[in-house]
């Protein structure tokens, strides 16, 4: 698979704190989720101690398919496990429906309840882009300065 | 003159303890004693020499009433600052100050809507918009003024409050409960749009100060009123779908929800319905007459979020400290050990003439019966 990304985008991974060879390394070897009746997907994978993600859109090239990339976060917060399954959410994986639902998420060795999507099973366990980067980048720096 | 320079400098050897017992049970570090919050709002006032009304009409009078309070009383230290109405002047509704109440609608207005097929001429107000009303300029000059004079207490909030009860309003509180039988669609429709203009109006804060800690209660929503089914269709789905909008706009990750009210069976639909973050508070009023039981909110929600126990805030207008003291002991002993921690509070806001001596019989208890370490 290729993996394409625009000067912008590659500008907002480094803003976030991210590289841009970790962001292929989630595209081409992460797991991933896809909106439903689209191309568009959420891949994840562990990089050292963050969870970075990579949303893309997988289009068919001549010879291999091309992920042109179009945002890409992270977080440090761990998800654990499921508390509890929600609705079935606008993603799948495969044909898996992936569900809102209630993960258990560590940071700092404490443990607590947030929002994310996940399966059934609980082999995949995400978040979108506007909880990692708004509500659990405050809940990191909360823990952090509530810790010191 | 600045309000700020009718109060002596904060003590800040108070407030570092005070931020690290705070900071307890979200970050399981122990520190000190459980917490105590009275939820104090022109009891803050009052106990400071100024009025009710002056409470409400001078908010940055009324808030650095509460965080001097919170010292003189040794409490929980966040600058809380609210009423039960916010967001309903973008709808069309006129408040009035009231000496010995906060504010509610004029009298003599009519209501809002006049018919359930008025719900659909509702226009919920961007944050725009709402930059031009009264509330959100109201709570971003309030903050503003914390950030200035009591910085050490800043934690922006955006309250949705009561969502269905503040919806309610536009209508009448008699006519709406009439149409979540007679007009469902209707009552649904307008709970949503009063909450959708809460969640713009906790965008705009969180535009301005970063973040914004959210408080969304179900006060009307309760059992006194409708069923546990009613209470979860026009109260908890809300809520969930308040603090997840906002979520989404940039505010939390901090809740506070406040189940006020008679909660005797339908506490069971918020458990999972809400939406938590790590950042959770949960605080539950009375089951039936009697205040909440720690011990089943513990039971109830100890996974999701930090609980907070109630002592009946009739008793803290009542001249026998000994009862408050041993209301709170029970609490105490009943919740203390919640898996993600516990907060000693009142059942709702501590009236505005309570007497000193009740809440250091809150403190009292939590020293005596919430000192980490000591069971």
């Amino acid at each position: 698979m290729e993996v394409i990304m625009s000067d912008a985008v590659k500008e907002l991974i480094g803003k976030r704190g991210l590289k841009v060879a970790d962001v292929e390394e989630v595209v081409k070897n992460g797991k991933a989720i896809q909106k439903k009746g689209t191309n568009h997907y959420i891949a994840s994978k562990m990089i050292g101690d963050v969870t970075a993600y990579a949303e893309y859109d997988l289009e068919s090239g001549i010879l291999k398919k091309k992920a042109n990339v179009t945002s890409a976060y992270s977080h440090r917060i761990k998800l654990i496990k499921v508390d509890k399954l929600d609705e079935v959410s606008d993603y799948v994986m495969g044909s898996t429906p992936v569900h809102n639902a209630t993960l258990q998420m560590e940071y700092m060795t404490v443990v607590r309840s947030g929002p994310g999507l996940a399966t059934a099973d609980g082999s995949v366990l995400m978040v979108e882009e506007y909880l990692a980067t708004k509500t659990l980048a405050v809940a990191e720096g909360l823990f952090e300065k509530k810790r010191a | 003159m600045g309000y700020e320079e009718a109060f002596p400098p904060a003590d800040m050897k108070w407030a570092g303890n005070a931020a690290k017992r705070f900071a307890s049970p979200f970050v399981d570090v122990p520190h000190d004693r459980i917490d105590v919050d009275a939820i104090i709002l022109s009891h803050a006032a009052v106990a400071s020499g100024y009025t009710i009304r002056d409470f409400y009409e001078k908010p940055e009078l009324g808030i650095h009433c509460v965080a001097y309070a919170s010292a003189m009383y040794d409490l929980l230290p966040v600058t809380h600052w609210f009423f039960s109405l916010p967001w309903v002047t973008e709808l069309g509704i006129r408040l009035e100050y009231k000496d010995t109440l906060p504010p509610i609608p004029a009298a003599g207005q009519e209501h809002v809507l006049k018919d359930p097929s008025d719900v659909d001429k509702i226009h919920v107000p961007d944050k725009n918009e709402l930059d031009k009303g009264w509330t959100l300029p109201m709570f971003k000059r309030l903050y503003t003024y914390v950030q200035k004079n009591l910085g050490h207490t800043l934690v922006p909030i955006s309250y949705g409050f009561d969502l269905v009860g503040a919806a309610a309003e536009l209508c009448g509180v008699e006519n709406f409960i009439m149409w979540t039988f007679t007009e469902e669609e209707a009552a649904k429709k307008l709970v949503r749009k009063y909450t959708e203009t809460a969640v713009n109006g906790a965008e705009g804060l969180a535009d301005t100060f970063g973040s914004a800690m959210l408080i969304v209660g179900s006060v009307l929503g309760n059992n006194d009123i409708f069923s546990d089914e009613a209470v979860k269709m026009y109260s908890a789905d809300n809520m969930k779908y308040y603090v997840n909008q906002c979520f989404r706009k940039g505010a939390g990750p901090q809740v506070f929800y406040h189940l006020c009210g008679n909660h005797e069976t339908d506490y069971k639909v918020f458990k999972d319905t809400l939406m938590w973050s790590p950042f959770t508070v949960i605080h539950a009023g009375y089951k039936a007459r009697d205040p909440f039981p720690s011990a089943l909110l513990k039971s109830e929600f100890q996974d999701r979020a930090t609980c907070m126990g109630s002592v009946d805030t009739k008793l803290m207008i009542a001249p026998n400290p000994k009862a408050v003291y041993d209301q709170a002991k029970k609490q105490l002993l009943e919740g203390r050990d919640s898996k993600r921690g516990y907060i000693l509070g009142t059942s709702c806001e501590t009236p505005p003439y309570t007497i000193p001596g009740n809440i250091y019989a809150l403190t009292r208890a939590a020293r005596d019966f919430g000192t980490y370490g000591t069971w």
